[in-house]
This record gives C-alpha cells, sequence and structure tokens, in this order.
C-alpha cells in the first residue's frame, strides 16, 4: 500500500508537471486561439494598470524628446497648411485682395510669386522672393498672401526681389482700424512675430480687444482694406497723447510661400503729383 | 508564516523590477537578463515538487501575460521547477536538506553556482528556443541564450553579494 502511494506521489508530480507543461505549450502554439481573449495579454486590467502607471512615470523622461517631436510635427503640419491655404486662396480669398481686382479695374495689378528666403528671427528680417523686374515687380509694391499684409519689395533684379516685411523696424505700414475708420502705422517692436505695434492712434478712440485692423490705403503701396490683424491688447503705450494698440498680425512669418505683388499702376502719376505738391 | 510572506515579496518585488525596468533594458540592442527567476531558485529546499511546479508555471504566466507571450515563459518555468528539486537532491546530502531558502551563503559558493547556472541555462535555452520555433526570428535568437544567461548569473550574483549572509551550519 505504501508502495503504491509512493508510486502515485512521485508520478503524480510527474503527471503535474506534464499537465503544466502541456497547458503553457498549447498556449504558445494555439495563441490564434488566445488572441481573443484579453486575459492572456498585457490588456487585460491588471497588467493595464501596471503599464499605465510605469508609463505614467516614464513617460516624463521622455518629455523633452516628444515635445521636440511635437513641435517638428506641428511645424511640419503648419506649413503644410499654410502651402494648402495660399493654393487655396486662389479660389477663396479671406484677405480681399483677390476682390479688389474687380473692385479697382486696372488700377491694381496681382504679380503671383514664391518666396525663396525668410528670415524672422533677426532684429531686421528680409524675405526674398522669385520673381523680379521680369515678371513685372518694382520697388515699393505691396506684398501681401491670403491673410494679409507682408510687406514692401525694396530691391528688384531681373528674377528675384527683395522684400521689407512687417517684422523689420523702422519701416512703418499706414494702417487703419477698420470699425471706427481711425488710422495709425504700424511698426514692430524686435519681440515676438506674432505681433506688431499700431502708434499714433488718437486716445479718443473706442477700441477693445479683437477689432479688425486693416490697411489705410494712404499710400500708393496697398489699397485699402487689405487685412493686415486683429488687436491684441490696448493702451500699451507710455505716450498719453496717443494711444498704441498691440496688434496680432493675420501673417504667420514663419510659413510664408506664395505671395502677392501688388503693382499700383498709376504710381508714376501719383508720384508726379506728390513732387509736385512738395510732400 | 513569517517565511511564506518573505518569499511572496520577493517573487512580486522581483516580478515588478524584471516586468518595469529590466524589459526596458535591452543591453547592445536585444538582451534581457531575466532575474524574475531569481525567486524561483530561491524557493525553501524542501518544498514539495507540487508546490514548486505550481508556482514556476504561475510566475512565467504571469510574465507571459505582461510580455503578450502566453505559455512561452511559463514552459520555460514549469520545466525549470521540474528539474529543481532533483538538481538539489544530487547536490545537497539528503542529511543536510532542511527547510531553508537556497542561498549562495548556505549551500556554499561552488554548489550554489553550479546550482545556479544549469538552472539559468535551462530555462533561458527552453525560452529563447521557443521564441525562436514560435516566431520563426532564426538563428539569430539563438545567440540569446549565452547572452542572457551571462546577465541573468551576474544579476543573481550581486543580489546574493549584498543580501545579508547567513552562516553555514
Amino acid at each position: 500500500m505504501q508502495n503504491i502511494v509512493r508510486f502515485f506521489t512521485k508520478i503524480g508530480s510527474f503527471l503535474l508537471f506534464a499537465l503544466l507543461e502541456g497547458v503553457a505549450l498549447y498556449l504558445l502554439f494555439s495563441s490564434n486561439n488566445f488572441q481573443q481573449s484579453v486575459f492572456f495579454t498585457s490588456a487585460n486590467n491588471l497588467s493595464g494598470a501596471v503599464y499605465s502607471l510605469e508609463e505614467s512615470i516614464s513617460g516624463f523622461f521622455y518629455l523633452k524628446s516628444e515635445n521636440e517631436v511635437l513641435m517638428n510635427e506641428n511645424n511640419r503640419l503648419y506649413k503644410e497648411i499654410q502651402l494648402l491655404t495660399n493654393q487655396l486662396d486662389q479660389y477663396t480669398d479671406t484677405a480681399g485682395i483677390a476682390l479688389m481686382r474687380d473692385k479697382l479695374p486696372g488700377e491694381f495689378e496681382l504679380i503671383s510669386a514664391k518666396v525663396i528666403h525668410n528670415s524672422v528671427t533677426h532684429q531686421r528680417n528680409f524675405i526674398t522672393l522669385k520673381g523680379g523686374r521680369l515678371a513685372g515687380i518694382a520697388p515699393e509694391m505691396g506684398v501681401a498672401n491670403s491673410d494679409g499684409i507682408i510687406g514692401v519689395v525694396s530691391h528688384v533684379s531681373d528674377n528675384y526681389s527683395v522684400v521689407i516685411p512687417v517684422l523689420c523696424p523702422p519701416n512703418r505700414f499706414s494702417c487703419k482700424l477698420k470699425k471706427s475708420n481711425t488710422t495709425g502705422s504700424l511698426v514692430w517692436n524686435g519681440d515676438d512675430r506674432r505681433f506688431a505695434m499700431m502708434e499714433e492712434v488718437p486716445p479718443y478712440v473706442s477700441v477693445s480687444k479683437g477689432d479688425t485692423v486693416v490697411t489705410s490705403g494712404y499710400s500708393a503701396i496697398f489699397p485699402e482694406g487689405i487685412m493686415v490683424g486683429v488687436v491684441e491688447e490696448y493702451n500699451v503705450g507710455e505716450d498719453a497723447n496717443f494711444l498704441t494698440l498691440k496688434v496680432r498680425l493675420a501673417v504667420h512669418f514663419d510659413a510664408l510661400s506664395n505671395v502677392r505683388v501688388i503693382r499700383f499702376n498709376k504710381r508714376k502719376e501719383y508720384n508726379q503729383l506728390k513732387t509736385e505738391a512738395g510732400i | 508564516m513569517k517565511q511564506v510572506l518573505q518569499h511572496v515579496v520577493w517573487f512580486v518585488g522581483l516580478l515588478l523590477f524584471q516586468i518595469l525596468i529590466l524589459d526596458n533594458m535591452h543591453f547592445l540592442g536585444i538582451y534581457i537578463p531575466m532575474l524574475y527567476i531569481y525567486a524561483l531558485l530561491r524557493l525553501p529546499s524542501t518544498l514539495s515538487s507540487y508546490a514548486s511546479l505550481l508556482i514556476g508555471f504561475s510566475v512565467g504566466m504571469i510574465m507571459d501575460i505582461f510580455t503578450n507571450t502566453p505559455g512561452m515563459h511559463a514552459a520555460a518555468t514549469t520545466l525549470m521547477a521540474g528539474v529543481r528539486y532533483p538538481l538539489i537532491r544530487l547536490f545537497v546530502l539528503k542529511d543536510d536538506l532542511s527547510n531553508r531558502t537556497i542561498s549562495l551563503s548556505w549551500m556554499g559558493r561552488s554548489v550554489f553556482w553550479r546550482y545556479t547556472v544549469i538552472l539559468v541555462l535551462i530555462h533561458h535555452t527552453t525560452l529563447y528556443l521557443l521564441e525562436a520555433m514560435s516566431f520563426m526570428n532564426g538563428i539569430a535568437l539563438l545567440t540569446k541564450i549565452p547572452m542572457c544567461s551571462l546577465l541573468t548569473i551576474l544579476f543573481i550574483m550581486a543580489f546574493e553579494l549584498i543580501s545579508p549572509k547567513e552562516h553555514a551550519r
């Protein structure tokens, strides 16, 4: 009897071993059947909880590189959006520059050009366009894209031109508040490329955040009513005689690609008149 | 009771260490030490083979659940648990067998390392052979057996050296 018991305990442990090995190998080699079974994978509650705890701790160590990846991704998407909007603006034109072709027939003409170099990080920034004298571009022409004004052409070669953008102080751009028709002049303070200052606004004007700023049309560079930006903050200047408005620029200077050069056909006449008047 | 609790703490601690830290360490790109089997090595010398097998299988299964390889670790740890008791009997005189946690200081250097190296090799060979077979990654995986065994043994060595010494009887 004792021998039988001993035999069974011996054979029993071997049977248990064989059984467990069998179960393990069955699970391993027929794992197709168990792919539906969440219990045997790291998707079950316990392992899910342990792994999410691990992620919540180790995630901190990757925040920096993760941020970089996201930032690059953002920039890429941003550029893509800009590209697509610029393509789209041939059909829909939020800044209204295509509209003015109809408004002022013959007076303004649009020349498409591509940005081939663009700086935003310096104190005085410049943009280079592909397209120059041969394309009909000349100094003192305005440059805009579908978002709003970008700057003024300063130098032109046969095939290229240099643009002084808003982000190049002390150049000033004549602009006005769309709501009250009050004029001021736009200048960049060299700080944040998203914002510029609208100065010389009379203090009695009521301004609120979100008011639209457009070009005034007082110069021969831009026609009236092209988008400049929206008021972000007001009353930021120290000067009591004038208001200074912080304007969020409509144009994203980081991502310029296709722009329109605005050609004023009656410039010669206008300039002649100005010299005659002695301005 | 206190001893049981100690072993449970070792198992949980080593499994967490394995899953949370070691599995994220890829020495030379692919080699991972499998330190969790250290808890199986340390089981008391007189533990019945049933309990030993069941514990081995469960620990392997827990690893499998975390690494999404149902059955792979379980097969290796069960085999290891099955071989463990005969191996202890082979190395240690029967008179010396008492209910103790297996450790370097109790078994002595030469016996402990023979015991450890054999069991680690059995476990790793099974594990990586099964991995190579079931995932069809071929011969390259087989370099894992010596490399990972070496890493595991180094880790066990480190743990043995820092653990408090038990005086040999």
